[in-house]
């Protein structure tokens, strides 16, 4: 999370000293009003997976968190031992949005194919920041994998 | 629940628990094709058989009056003892109303059938039509592309064939001619028609006893978002939501949760996990939902479902899994704690 503090100048300072500036009190630095769409570096993207347990690795998301366009390519490492995996895309309040079970370890949103979908087309699309998981499972239906809530932006 | 039935044959009280009409899906104005398929049982004096039901309609709304044409083709095959035989009739009409309430009006209806006897001959004729089908198109999902709906087969429009045991559901798939990208409706209506017969064949064999077939399921949904590249976005209407879309395979899919969930012991807690990812893919339940008054009804029940096998208590390791995963799919997180708990017990 970006945040902004302001500090006046030692210019600044100096000016209002002289009277060069008209200044009243020195202003608080403020904390701003973060946008609706806030941007998360990758340095500090959650790596805490979703679901935790024995025998459950994390799986490794490989997708870009920011700047990813309309229909994204969630990608993802594969799991030993896994041989399907589901996804879950959900919103930037945390609801469900869109999900997608396969055996590859990548797909686009939307799904459809090995090339993203056309711009302009309907179908799931990347309209706000929002999060994704994946489930990595083995043949018995055991989960094997769990990912972390990673956000994801347009 | 019972909204989106495909082949499950309608009896009176499964008809009296269908949604009334809800007021705000209406059809945007534009040229529309929509398909209808659902298949069930016939029978009649000394045979049994089946019927499958195909439509094909062509409509166009403007300022919110609906006008068009259409036809459905009966097929049927039936045997009894030592005789056997088919029939193939075509019904035709046209359909109007609203934009809100579509209606369609049968005005005529041919057909033939064939029956191999006892005696080793065959004889075939005409059949002979009966009745006027009038049946309103309830709506159950409205974007600016596509639509999604179902009206009612009566029992008697196979009477040609002996007859159904119940009313049948048609599950009602219309797309705007302007949001296809080749401009080939033949083609594409013709895909939907492909897709949505083997959504029925897979409804079916669950509904027959058989476990479902995930990787036939997931085979069809990916071919589902193939053929839903073929459509653009048109922004000339009101949206619910901003990110809503129809997958062509909704009905499909509402048919089969209302089948696991009438049927819960057929499927295990991943199967359901798995059902709610196939929900969510075509945009039946979550915010991609066109329809978030239906999307609220079924996300409902299936936590209700969770909720209730969580209540009953947990199997194994991969039993608490399917729940989990589950209840994260639907973003209840309370459940989700509940259960991870169930987790790191039976997953030692």
């Amino acid at each position: 999370m970006f945040i902004i503090r302001a500090r006046y100048s030692i210019l600044a300072g100096f000016l209002c000293l002289f009277g060069i500036l008209a200044c009243g009190q020195p202003a608080e630095p403020a904390n701003p009003t973060l946008p609706a769409a806030t941007i998360i570096p990758s340095a500090i993207v959650p790596s805490e997976p979703v679901i935790t347990g024995k025998g459950i690795v994390v799986i490794q998301q490989t997708t870009s968190t920011e700047n990813v366009g309309t229909f994204p390519l969630f990608q993802w490492e594969a799991v030993p031992g896994a041989v399907r995996y589901i996804l879950v895309v959900k919103t930037g309040e945390s609801r469900p949005y869109w999900s997608w079970e396969g055996a590859e370890t990548s797909v686009y949103l939307g799904g459809g194919g090995s090339e993203p979908p056309p711009e302009g087309s309907v179908g799931p699309r990347l309209f706000e920041p929002m999060t994704w998981t994946v489930y990595a499972f083995a043949a018995d239906d055991r989960l094997v994998g769990a990912s972390a809530r990673r956000p994801i932006s347009p | 629940m019972g909204v989106l039935l495909l082949s499950t044959i309608v009896t009176p009280n499964d008809a009296a628990a269908q949604p009334s009409f809800q007021p705000g899906l209406v059809l945007p104005d534009g040229q529309w094709t929509a398909t209808a398929v659902t298949a069930g049982p016939i029978t009649g004096a000394g045979f049994a058989g089946a019927i499958i039901y195909d439509g094909a309609f062509s409509f166009i709304v403007t300022d919110g009056v609906v006008a068009g044409d259409w036809n459905i083709l009966g097929t049927s095959n039936f045997s009894g003892g030592c005789f056997s035989g088919n029939g193939a009739y075509v019904i035709e009409g046209i359909i109007d109303g609203t934009a809100a309430g579509p209606v369609l009006r049968q005005t005529g209806g041919y057909g033939n059938s064939t029956v191999s006897l006892c005696d080793g001959t065959e004889q075939s004729g005409p059949i002979s039509m009966s009745g006027a089908l009038t049946a309103p198109i309830t709506l159950t999902s409205v974007s600016c592309e596509q639509a999604v709906g179902h009206f009612k087969l009566p029992a008697d429009m196979a009477v040609a064939s002996g007859g159904a045991s119940s009313d049948l559901v048609a599950p009602f798939i219309a797309t705007r001619a302007e949001a296809v990208l080749s401009h080939d409706m033949e083609i594409y209506s013709g895909e939907v028609t492909a897709l949505t017969l083997e959504g029925l064949d897979l409804t079916n064999s669950v509904e027959g006893g058989e476990l479902l077939d995930f990787v036939a399921l997931n085979e069809i949904l990916g071919r589902a978002e193939e053929l839903y590249r073929q459509l653009r976005l048109i922004n000339d209407c009101d949206r619910r939501n901003a990110g809503e879309f129809i997958n062509s395979l909704q009905s499909t899919i509402a048919g089969l949760i209302d089948t696991a969930l009438a049927h819960p012991d057929q499927f295990s807690s991943h199967d359901i996990a798995r059902l709610i990812s196939a929900a969510l893919r075509v945009g039946l339940i979550g915010d991609g939902a066109a329809d978030p008054d239906l999307a609220s009804q079924y996300e409902r029940e299936l936590i209700n479902e969770l909720e209730r096998r969580l209540d009953e208590g947990l199997d194994d390791c991969v039993d608490a899994a399917g729940l989990v995963v589950g209840a994260d799919l639907l973003g209840v997180d309370g459940l989700l704690e509940a259960i991870q708990t169930d987790l790191d017990a039976l997953c030692l």
